[in-house]
């Protein structure tokens, strides 16, 4: 036991100290390798993000995944995600023990990225925040949950709500909201606002939508190029945390070349493609599974998901507020659930899929409220559907042998 | 004497002196965050959902790891349980209530429904956004119902929405009076006899049973005090445990008790008046401000002089599980404790949460 | 005599199952306990099946395994999931079943399938022991009645008392409590299977039930359970005359139909 909480003490120093980081990235470089260059700069962006985090010389924000990362890099300080902090330590395999240190404090009912994140907190394992600032699109944790940590942390937590409808006087309330928030946001910070900033990173993240698109236009060949277990891991983790920022521009026109490759010599990424297939639902579990591996040793391509399902249009640079409001309101998955739908049927002629899997993350209501919904809806058009049940982030909560029965049960069931 | 039962008896002779009560253009709603005063200026009658249902069939159609209340609607609506409903009202009150919305439009093909947008962050802004949304509703109803809205019906709307109030208010300050005193149970039960007519003959029996009771301004102290608030709680059973168990229920903050009451501002234009009375609400666990929230349990907590706070989360609630332990934190800074409990919508309490409220009772007896 | 023998093996956590399928129909069958070692439980079972049915290995054309020991059975040619082989055993003894209920000991299933057997949908419940033979199990010692016996003396009342918990465990107090209260044991039991039949009956998922349900698994055995669930669902239910081998037919029939 004192050799664990010595052992913890380590770690929770090496974490919080900025060399770490920088020594990381000295031995990423030293490893040479042809292969995969884009994932390595997504390596590179999150070990700089969390280096300059602790090093905290410019302002940490944490905010969650619907909040538009733009925002941070406009006011030039440091987006953290605690959401995507947990999957990376589900991902290393060491989200355990903050789930259990999080359970003495809130209910196992809720979503496990959450409840790691509280961990970590907890623990002592995040860089302290300046502010949050969060987004109540896509779930109720966003708000609330968000609330507590400001709470522990002692510092303020903003809050943007976007509205349920889509009305141009939606549009004029989120508008207003973005303002006022940034305004607060700046007094809060002690930070300038500037226009030529915001410009600018718009701008840049404009340029990457260009490279998302192109790449998911790629992604429609067949036989499959790209795996949709990396789509769900470090593709949309970069569409979550790195838009404005110049690190989008090292990464996604890499990938394009990668898979831009791989479809001219018609290179899919498992040698033979039986089905094609559409994952439902923005996450994965991020610890060591069998699913992914079952379904490529049957063939079986998960040819694209709908994390990254492309819904917003380029952004207007000389007019921040209004279209970051724009891009917010165009969600497909707030609102009724007849968005989420005409997204997925889009999703389905576009990729060629034949079959659909919704992955349940245990915790998740606004997602797995529609599971059924969706299933029935793909049913009539003879698309095979399965619900998987899991979670994301808690291995305790992965029974090998049942998602097994189930997936090969639904393998079978494509014949 | 048995309060409820003098008010049930007031009513029910009401109803009968009033037949056509019954034959109202019933519109179904869920969330005491909208104005029911708009479906009354529209001489529609607001039926407020809170289903009797186990949940075979919606457990298919949702999720099974769902909130009981919503499952329990769901289930009713799909029996045709309400299919006398003219029309339903949502808010998108929680990620839960979005896929009801979802699930009961595209299965159950109500002839109307409508979803009005509930701002998290209460300010001037979202004031003004809420009211369009009235604006919104008022044009919606006013095209599917062929009437028109005129102010006046609005402003009479409001008149007997804020006796009601006036009402509530005189009814709530009588807790605990009495001898037997007049429980807080027993309040609720009186209160959940409001669903179940119009506006008018609710106000006209309470305003009979008030001037009929007299009693005593000394207060009775039965046991320790305790303050409930919780996610939706249907009827009074939990309530009513705790006093059986020797505890006393000084105030609540709930969805069938106390939220329902408003007082609109008659000054104003009406619209903005509700937009701004229904907001200005002390807020419930689904709204952004903790700390407002937080201030509202203290106050209510030292006025009633209550010894601790039983917080009551439905299971698989995201809003109050998430916030239970800020709010657990800061009553423990000031020396309140917090029993934690979780549970279905609706029916006696189990075995569990009975052991827990009676060990609960136990401390604070010992504390004194 | 150069005959075809299709093997189906069925491993599962409780009993094992070998069926020999022949051109002409079912040959032979043997069930017996798995116990610890499966693959042992498979050689077992196979061999006595083999026996009975007066056949050398030699003559075995492939072996198709099944159940959740499936990955341990030797000699497989190929593994299928219960949720395919119960279908199409289900399909081959009743051909108009869409619906196939399997109630296991420790899971139970409800697939859906087209008119060739072939699955178009499925529910497992395989996290919670309400609603498998393991509720049974629990509270045939609890009432301390034979566990054989619980069916046939629970349609000797018309009104059961309800159980309402949900958890095994949990149903297992509320049955000793309602002992202590005074309810007679025939209520309870009447209770007990309207409550697993309740359990099977949301799984089904409000599947438009077209064409006839049959029940597999040890369970179907329980004259009790098959009655409740035929007054749910309002229709007859196919009963195979030995239940618990349709996973094994189902996973012959496979190994027959690989080219």
């Amino acid at each position: 036991m004192a050799n664990e909480a010595i052992g913890l003490k380590f770690l929770r120093k090496m974490v919080h100290f900025p060399s770490t980081y920088q020594f990381l990235l000295h031995f990423l470089n030293l490893l040479h390798s042809k292969e995969n260059r884009a994932y390595r700069v997504w390596v590179r962006f999150l070990l700089s993000t969390f280096r300059d985090a602790y090093l905290h010389r410019k302002p940490v924000v944490w905010i969650n995944s619907f909040l538009p990362s733009e925002l941070i890099y406009g006011l030039d300080a440091i987006p953290i995600l605690p959401e995507i902090v947990s999957a990376l330590v589900s991902y290393l395999g060491w989200s355990g023990r903050f789930l259990s240190r999080a359970d003495t404090s809130i209910s196992t009912d809720l979503c496990s990225f959450y409840r790691c994140a509280l961990g970590l907190a907890l623990e002592d394992f995040l860089p302290r925040p300046d502010l949050i600032l969060s987004s109540s699109q896509l779930c109720d944790g966003a708000n609330k949950f968000f609330n507590y940590l400001s709470r522990l942390y002692q510092c303020p937590h903003l809050l943007l709500d976007p509205p349920y409808s889509d009305h141009p006087r939606s549009h004029r309330y989120m508008e207003g909201q973005i303002e006022e928030v940034m305004d607060k946001a700046t007094k809060i910070l002690s930070l300038p606002l500037r226009k030529e900033r915001f410009r600018l990173v718009l701008n840049r993240s404009n340029q990457a939508r260009h490279w998302i698109e192109k790449i998911n236009q790629l992604r429609q060949s067949i036989p499959s190029p790209f795996p949709g277990s990396e789509g769900l891991s470090y593709l949309s983790g970069m569409t979550f945390h790195s838009m404005g920022s110049p690190w989008a521009l090292r990464f996604f026109p890499l990938l394009y070349e990668e898979i831009e490759r791989r479809v001219f010599s018609k290179k899919g990424y498992l040698p033979e493609e039986e089905h094609r297939l559409l994952w439902l639902h923005h996450v994965r579990p991020y610890y060591k599974n069998e699913i992914f591996n079952l379904l490529s040793s049957r063939g079986i391509a998960l040819s694209f998901e709908e994390a990254n399902y492309l819904y917003w249009t380029p952004l207007d640079p000389s007019e921040p507020w209004k279209s970051l409001a724009d891009k917010i309101l165009s969600n497909v998955w707030a609102g009724p659930i007849e968005r989420r739908m005409r997204a997925i049927e889009e999703m389905r002629v576009t990729y060629s899929i034949d079959g659909a899997i919704h992955f349940s993350h245990w915790g998740c209501r606004q997602s797995c409220g529609g599971a059924a919904i969706i299933g029935d809806w793909l049913k009539e058009k003879g698309i095979p559907y399965l619900i998987l049940f899991g979670d994301c982030a808690d291995p305790n909560n992965y029974s090998p042998g049942q998602i097994r029965t189930r997936l090969e049960a639904f393998i079978e069931m494509m014949g | 004497m048995n309060y409820y039962l003098a008010f049930k008896k007031i009513l029910d002779d009401l109803k009968a002196k009033n037949p056509l009560y019954a034959k109202n253009q019933w519109v179904g709603w869920t969330c005491t965050y909208l104005p029911l005063e708009i479906l009354e200026a529209a001489h529609l009658t607001p039926f407020r959902i809170l289903p009797q249902a186990t949940t075979e069939k919606a457990d298919s159609y949702l999720d099974p790891n769902f909130c009981p209340f919503i499952k329990a609607a769901l289930e009713k609506a799909l029996s045709g349980g309400y299919s006398f409903l003219s029309g339903i009202i949502f808010l998108n009150t929680c990620d839960g209530m979005r896929r009801l919305f979802d699930a009961w439009r595209l299965y159950c093909k109500p002839t109307f429904s409508y979803l009005l947008d509930l701002p998290r962050v209460i300010d001037s802004s979202s004031i003004t956004f809420f009211k369009e949304g009235l604006e919104e509703l008022i044009k919606q109803l006013e095209v599917h119902f062929r009437k028109k809205i005129i102010e006046d019906d609005l402003l009479m709307a409001i008149e007997k929405s804020n006796k009601t109030g006036e009402l509530l208010t005189k009814l709530f300050s009588l807790q605990g009076r009495g001898d037997p005193p007049f429980t807080h149970g027993e309040i609720l039960d009186i209160l959940s006899e409001r669903w179940k007519v119009n506006r008018s003959l609710f106000n006209q029996a309470l305003e009979l049973f008030i001037s009929s009771i007299k009693l005593d301004q000394k207060a009775y102290p039965v046991g320790p005090k305790v303050m409930v608030t919780g996610s939706l709680l249907d009827g009074s059973d939990l309530v009513r445990m705790i006093e059986e168990l020797g505890g006393e229920v000084g105030a609540s903050d709930l969805c069938t008790g106390q939220r329902i009451l408003n007082v609109v501002n008659l000054d104003l234009d009406p619209l903005y008046s509700l937009s701004q009375a229904y907001l200005g609400k002390p807020p419930c666990g689904r709204m952004h401000d903790t700390h407002r929230r937080i201030d509202f349990l203290k106050q209510k907590l030292l006025e009633c002089k209550a010894q601790g706070l039983i917080y009551f989360s439905l299971k698989f609630c995201d809003p109050y599980l998430y916030e239970a332990p800020a709010i657990e934190g800061a009553l423990k800074e000031i020396g309140i404790p917090t029993l934690f409990i979780e549970g279905e919508y609706s029916g006696k309490p189990g075995g569990g949460i009975r052991t827990r409220v009676q060990a609960f009772l136990e401390v604070l007896r010992q504390n004194g | 005599m150069s005959r075809r023998i299709y093997v189906g093996l069925d491993i599962g956590s409780i009993s094992s199952e070998a069926l020999l399928l022949s051109e002409e129909g079912i040959l032979s069958y043997s069930i017996m306990a798995t116990g610890p070692n499966p693959k042992r439980a498979s050689r077992e079972c196979l061999k006595e099946a083999l026996s009975k049915g007066g056949i050398g290995e030699e003559s075995i054309s492939r072996v198709v395994a099944t159940g959740y020991g499936r990955i341990s059975a030797p000699f497989k040619v190929k593994e299928m999931t219960e949720i395919s082989c119960h279908a199409r055993g289900s399909h081959f003894l009743f051909p108009r079943t869409r619906t196939v209920i399997d109630i296991g000991g420790q899971d139970s299933k409800v697939i859906t399938l087209d008119d060739r057997g072939r699955v178009t949908d499925f529910v497992m419940n395989d996290k919670c022991s309400a609603g498998t033979g393991r509720f049974l199990e629990v509270m045939a010692h609890a009432l301390e009645v034979k566990l054989s016996e619980m069916g046939k003396r629970s349609l000797k009342t018309k009104k059961g008392v309800p159980i309402t918990s949900m958890c095994t465990v949990f149903a297992e107090s509320e049955v000793i409590s309602l002992i202590a209260e005074g309810h007679g044991v025939e209520e309870i039991l009447k209770g007990i299977h309207d409550s697993i039949a309740r359990r099977i009956f949301r799984m089904t998922r409000r599947l438009r039930v077209r064409g006839e349900i049959t029940i597999s698994g040890g369970v179907a055995k329980n004259e009790g359970i098959v009655e409740a669930l035929k007054n749910l669902f309002g229709m007859e239910i196919n009963l195979p005359d030995e239940p618990q081998i349709v996973g094994a037919l189902g996973a012959a029939l496979y190994a027959k139909e690989m080219i």
